[in-house]
């Protein structure tokens, strides 16, 4: 199983003894789980490990002298839109307005009164997400490939070139060039769709 | 017969080794088909040798194949050889270039000074260096055709179908495929629709 990194933010102390925490430290390992009881720290761990693979367990309401949920998922998703953000939260689902959650690409919504069963369901969702995310996806194929993956393979003729390991780099921090990247990598999809090629030919 | 002049930076450090394969195979193929062709490489690429080699030239075929940006071709990434200072120099020719971007703007610049036809990319020209004989022949498919006597604008329709051939067949190497259809996406012509034998008309 690849590598997750569990990112809990949440003002209130108590949620690390939470069954949902012990499940998931359980699942993926003590040292995975990162638990912050404010958003900066949470945001500089998140802005420093943008190369692993995370899943961000979320709160929504903190002490007004903080940033709320909704300004905190606006910069996960201004960092980075390959992080499934899963909101968990007591607030009231009919008071609380999800507009901007929706737009900034919230993965779900956990209440913290759900049984562990739905909330391993939307975890579970969140890590398939990550095991079928491109960056994933690419990261398997570079291991499989035996070439140096160090050595320049992408060679541009506006005076630009990249090894395989500067590609996943690229993507997996979301640069300019990892979107582009990513860009074509959907375009390769949307054209072989087009064309009625559903796989290349080996 | 038409005068034809292929500039390569076969110096370049990192395309170099692609641009090098590209001409070997042009040579090859203007041999075979009893086609004049003169050669500038690296150490001739700048813009005095090139206006030199063109001035007593009336029609031609103009080949380069290194870096490039909008406005300008470069030999080694600096020193242009090919922009708006000189581009008058281009006039009635037939100019194809698998150079970056040059599509973009100076395809339009060399058009305007009276270039008779570009072929070039408006994006980023790439190599996936794991493979490189498909991104070879799709660079010189285009000019291949044109000395069969094949139109400009059908060149460029032809060409985007000898990238679609390659990206369906390359040996599942999705990261090869994805380049050579961004490749693919950035071909353009722009200029009037000639075949050869306008250049051999012009001439008289």
């Amino acid at each position: 199983m690849m590598e997750i990194k569990i990112v809990v933010i949440d003002d209130d102390q108590r949620m690390q003894e939470d069954t949902l925490i012990w499940s998931l430290k359980d699942r993926f390992g003590d040292e995975n789980i990162s638990f912050f009881l404010t958003p900066n720290e949470g945001l500089d761990y998140i802005g420093n490990n943008l190369e692993n693979n995370m899943i961000v367990l979320l709160d929504i309401n903190f002490p007004q002298n903080q940033i709320d949920g909704h300004e905190i998922l606006a910069e996960i998703s201004n960092m980075s839109k390959l992080i499934p953000v899963i909101l968990w939260s007591a607030v009231d689902e009919n008071k609380e307005s999800f507009s901007d959650f929706i737009n900034n690409q919230a993965f779900g919504f956990i209440s913290k009164t759900a049984t562990s069963r739905e909330a391993t369901s939307h975890i579970d969702k969140a890590v398939l997400y990550l095991e079928n995310s491109l960056d994933n996806v690419l990261e398997d194929w570079i291991i499989q490939n035996d070439a140096d993956k160090d050595a320049p393979i992408y060679l541009t003729s506006d005076d630009k070139s990249y090894s395989l390991n500067d590609i996943l780099r690229e993507i997996r921090l979301q640069t300019a060039i990892g979107k582009e990247f990513s860009k074509k990598f959907n375009d390769l999809t949307i054209d072989l769709l087009l064309r009625n090629k559903e796989n290349l030919n080996g | 017969m038409v005068n034809s002049i292929l500039a390569f930076d076969n110096e370049d450090s990192d395309l170099g080794v692609f641009f090098t394969e590209c001409s070997e195979d042009l040579v090859s193929h203007f041999n075979h088909v009893n086609a004049n062709l003169s050669t500038l490489d690296s150490s001739k690429l700048n813009s005095i040798i090139v206006e030199a080699t063109l001035e007593d030239l009336n029609t031609f075929i103009f080949l380069v194949y290194s870096h490039g940006s909008e406005i300008e071709l470069l030999a080694n990434g600096i020193v242009p050889f090919v922009n708006a200072e000189n581009a008058n120099n281009f006039s009635n020719s037939f100019f194809y270039t698998c150079s970056c971007h040059a599509g973009k703007s100076l395809a339009n610049t060399l058009i305007d000074k009276g270039c008779l036809s570009f072929i070039g990319y408006n994006n980023t020209f790439g190599v996936w260096d794991f493979n490189r004989p498909p991104f070879i022949e799709c660079a010189n498919f285009g000019i291949k055709l044109f000395l069969k006597g094949i139109a400009s604008a059908d060149i460029v329709l032809r060409m985007k179908e000898k990238y679609s051939e390659h990206i369906d067949n390359y040996n599942n190497d999705i990261f090869g495929s994805v380049i050579l259809l961004s490749n693919r996406r950035a071909l353009m012509h722009v200029g009037d629709n000639i075949t050869i034998d306008d250049l051999d008309y012009q001439k008289l």
